[in-house]
């Protein structure tokens, strides 16, 4: 009796029966285990965070991916299967609240039609290739719908952040109301909105994750009703009537945020000039134990962004950078780790009975201060010798809390009509009231937070190099209790520099010095054959002397450029090299040595069993 | 039957070495992984932390490379009628099948072994997620031990080693390089319940599951339930050709 049936049925059937079987249990299992996953990854990043999974135990919502049939690049293929896979656990995980629609967009059909509609812009990969489709919507039950026009393989690590964020803007109906009171943004007289500045696109950012901005005047005595969060942005000789106007709102248990600015390096740019700072808010903050000098830089030269110079990387202790071992825990930091501040002041602080205080996050133990003009006006060598650490870790943000004590005895304005609309005066707090401040406006920059600085890039779709835009979003969320979600940007998913980046900068780095030394030789030699050429084209009739001597300026510069040429070419042959180096080890080495080593351990293996078995016969 | 198991595995495991072949394919087989990585996929350009441009294209080439150590199982025997006088032995076919296969599959695991050079290199020069690495080295070790219970039932077919190595070759790449899901998605364009059934048994598409990152636990059994009928079915004929 044998334990196959083969000899009672014929084996075609047996296999047919076997191969069923296969089927059904393979159907059952899927059934059964269809929604469990286990995330290998270290940084999980296929996993919800607690966040996420508690929005989706309360929000009813349909998520559509709108996805091109032919990406048009391999990087981007991935990119969607991984969205794919992250929203197919937002639905699992929902229980069925969230639905996730994937939309297969043809070109020229009604799905292109439908994802333009809802939101989705179009992108070429190719010139004159046909249009692809990458975007997300969330409709809430309401039927509002809100989108990420296009996802953008950079801001993987922030998709959930971004996908949790959008979820709960689109359930909240009134949005908290920022008021912004700054001397740096302008305000449209006829439509009083805020003509921001061109590299001030945070304040999009922050619209289109749920806060409403509005413009306040300088030189109105109240923070208009409604007004959630007031932020207080690069403030510049503020008058009396504005800091009246933010004393009260206080004392009416108001949240304030500040970002002030000893040295704005945006404003810097626009003036190209250095213009001592005093943003007027001197006593207004000393009434609360916060004292800001705003002359004082403060700098730290191991926490802190290269800068090339020379040729070599040199770290430049005034564009900080602020890591997690400097970051408080709190609700406002969380997930938060990178800061990049530049050129920051700091923060004393007396401590107050009335007030609780929390420093968000400090310098590190390498901080040495400057005066601001002396900065301004120094190259980096003269820095570099006069900055001397202090060993003590400056605070760069403080977060005060409680009943705030007011500034004045009484109201500012006497005239009995303009008192009877403005709020009544209250020289003692009715109500606790936040301010939270932070040493440097620079923070909101653009440049200090999208990595890829295309101009006008629309929210959720920047390369951030920072999370400053996270932190600005979590003061706001955290100031005016906003009930949106704020889930932390996951760690670093994926390799941050490609193999063919690291090859090309191993072969790059031996000729950096000596690029950049003929790179600078070639600025001046241009500017000489310039000056040359003016100096000619002034004169009728150039002597041999000057045409010998432009004839050799310009000899020089295209020695020059020569000279470059070759540089890139030993790079480029260089990489070369490393490339075929690279796959040679790989591909034979590496495998080869192990085989043999394999092939070593057998032989000896065989040895020992024979000499075992000679000693037996013996 | 364990004992009788591990007898078969290591006297098959040694035999794998006795000839120098075995040394080729292990060669082969590494050079093909890493090369088609840093060749055919945007390796260079696009690495990522878990090395996907080189196991998603094991399958195809396991589907390769498996066929060279399952041909002889049974072919080698049934030419030098030993056959017999293993089972003269007191001795199970589950025993032997399963001592053959197991033998095979330790070979697919030296194989990946032998890769294991791309990720030691790259890794000092990157920063790689080592531990979904390893475990993607699991996942290809589990997807190789399907292979290999498959090649060795379409093996268990045939009387000679040229037969069986194409037998199981076909068998092999039809299962681990045809993706049935796209095919039915282009067929049946507007059938999705039919286009998600045909999900379920894409090897290819089970395979890709678990090396994402986000490894299904019913991709991983998808492959336990493969090997278990393919040894059994690999068992069923060689016993049903015996007898």
């Amino acid at each position: 009796m044998t334990r196959y049936p083969v000899k009672n049925i014929k084996l075609f059937y047996f296999i047919c029966g076997i191969l069923v079987a296969v089927a059904a249990l393979v159907l059952g299992i899927n059934l059964l285990l269809g929604g469990r996953y286990v995330d290998l990854t270290a940084d999980k990043k296929f996993s919800l965070s607690p966040q996420t999974l508690e929005l989706l135990q309360r929000q009813e919502a349909t998520i559509r991916l709108y996805v091109s049939k032919d990406m048009g690049s391999s990087r981007l293929a991935g990119y969607a299967s991984y969205v794919r896979r992250l929203l197919s656990e937002y639905q699992r995980k929902s229980g069925g609240r969230v639905r996730v629609n994937i939309i297969k967009v043809e070109p020229f059909s009604s799905s292109q039609a439908s994802a333009e509609k809802a939101g989705i812009t179009p992108f070429y990969p190719e010139k004159n290739g046909v249009p692809v489709y990458f975007g997300v919507s969330v409709t809430n039950a309401t039927g509002r719908t809100l989108a990420i026009a296009h996802l953008i393989p950079e801001r993987q690590k922030a998709l959930e952040s971004d996908m949790s964020r959008l979820l709960s803007v689109s359930a909240v109906e009134k949005q908290p109301r920022i008021g912004v009171l700054s001397s740096y943004f302008r305000v449209a007289n006829e439509a009083n909105v805020l003509d921001y500045a061109e590299n001030m696109p945070f304040v999009k950012e922050l619209e289109a994750r749920g806060f409403k901005i509005i413009p306040l005047s300088p030189t109105a005595a109240a923070i208009p009703e409604g007004i959630d969060v007031v932020l207080v942005f690069y403030p510049l000789n503020l008058g009396q009537e504005a800091i009246y106007a933010l004393d009260q709102y206080l004392m009416w248990g108001g949240k304030i945020m500040m970002m002030l600015d000893v040295f704005s390096e945006e404003r810097f740019r626009d003036l190209e000039t250095y213009i001592s700072y005093n943003s007027g808010l001197r006593d207004f903050l000393q009434n609360s134990g916060v004292s800001y000098q705003e002359n004082v830089l403060v700098g730290d030269n191991v926490n802190s962004r290269s800068s090339v110079l020379d040729g070599h990387y040199i770290k430049y202790p005034f564009w900080l950078t602020v890591t997690e071992s400097h970051i408080a825990k709190h609700p406002i930091t969380e997930g938060i780790k990178t800061l990049f501040l530049n050129y920051s002041g700091f923060f004393d602080y007396l401590p107050q009975d009335n007030l609780k205080m929390t420093v968000l996050f400090t310098t590190g133990s390498n901080s040495g201060l400057m005066k601001a003009e002396n900065v301004a006006a120094m190259d980096y060598d003269k820095l570099s010798e006069e900055y001397v650490p202090t060993n003590k870790e400056y605070p760069l943000a403080l977060l005060l809390e409680g009943k705030f004590l007011s500034l004045f005895d009484r109201p500012l304005i006497e005239d009995r009509d303009m008192l009877s609309i403005l709020p009544p005066f209250l020289s003692l707090p009715i109500k606790e009231g936040a301010l939270l401040i932070v040493g440097d406006s620079d923070m909101a920059a653009e440049f200090l937070w999208n990595d890829d600085m295309t101009k006008d890039t629309p929210a959720f779709e920047t390369a951030f190099s920072s999370d400053n835009i996270y932190f600005l979003q979590n003061m706001l969320d955290y100031l005016s209790q906003s009930g949106y979600v704020s889930v932390p940007v996951k760690r670093e998913d994926s390799v941050d520099m490609s193999l063919a980046a690291y090859f090309y900068q191993s072969a790059a780095a031996r000729y950096l010095k000596s690029k950049a030394q003929i790179a600078d030789k070639k600025i001046i030699a241009a500017q000489e054959v310039a000056q040359a050429g003016r100096t000619l084209a002034a004169v009728s009739m150039p002597s041999a002397k000057r045409l010998k001597e432009l004839e050799q300026l310009q000899r020089e510069l295209s020695a020059a450029d020569e000279a470059l040429r070759r540089i890139d070419y030993q790079t480029k042959e260089n990489y070369n090299d490393y490339l075929s180096l690279f796959a040679w080890v790989t591909i034979i080495l590496l495998p080869a040595v192990f085989i043999l080593a394999i092939g070593v351990g057998y032989r000896c293996y065989e040895i020992r069993i024979k000499r075992k078995a000679e000693e037996y016969v013996k | 039957m364990i004992r009788d198991i591990l007898i078969f595995w290591a006297k098959e495991f040694r035999f794998y070495f006795q000839s120098r072949m075995i040394y080729l394919v292990l060669l082969l087989y590494a050079a093909i992984s890493v090369g088609m990585t840093l060749y055919v996929s945007d390796f260079y350009q696009n690495t990522t932390a878990g090395l996907y441009q080189f196991f998603k294209f094991q399958p195809g080439i396991m589907a390769l490379i498996i066929p060279a150590l399952t041909m002889r199982f049974w072919a080698d025997e049934y030419k030098h009628n030993t056959l017999e006088i293993v089972f003269s032995q007191p001795v199970d076919y589950a025993a032997v099948a399963i001592g053959k296969f197991l033998a095979a599959w330790s070979i697919t695991g030296i194989m990946l072994i032998s890769s294991t050079g791309l990720w030691l290199v790259v890794g000092v020069m990157i920063p790689l997620d080592n531990g979904w690495i390893a475990a993607n080295y699991l996942i290809s070790f589990l997807m190789s031990g399907s292979l290999c219970a498959v090649s060795a039932a379409a093996a268990a077919f045939c009387y000679n080693a040229l037969g069986a190595f194409l037998a199981s070759m076909i068998a092999g790449m039809l299962l681990a390089t045809v993706k049935i899901s796209l095919w039915v998605e282009n067929l049946l364009p507007d059938n999705a319940a039919i286009a998600e059934l045909s999900k379920v048994f894409d090897f290819t598409r089970q395979f890709d599951d678990l090396i994402s990152g986000q490894a299904g636990v019913a991709a991983g059994v998808y492959f336990l339930v493969l090997t278990a009928a393919g040894l059994w079915i690999s068992v069923a004929a060689a016993e049903y050709k015996r007898s």
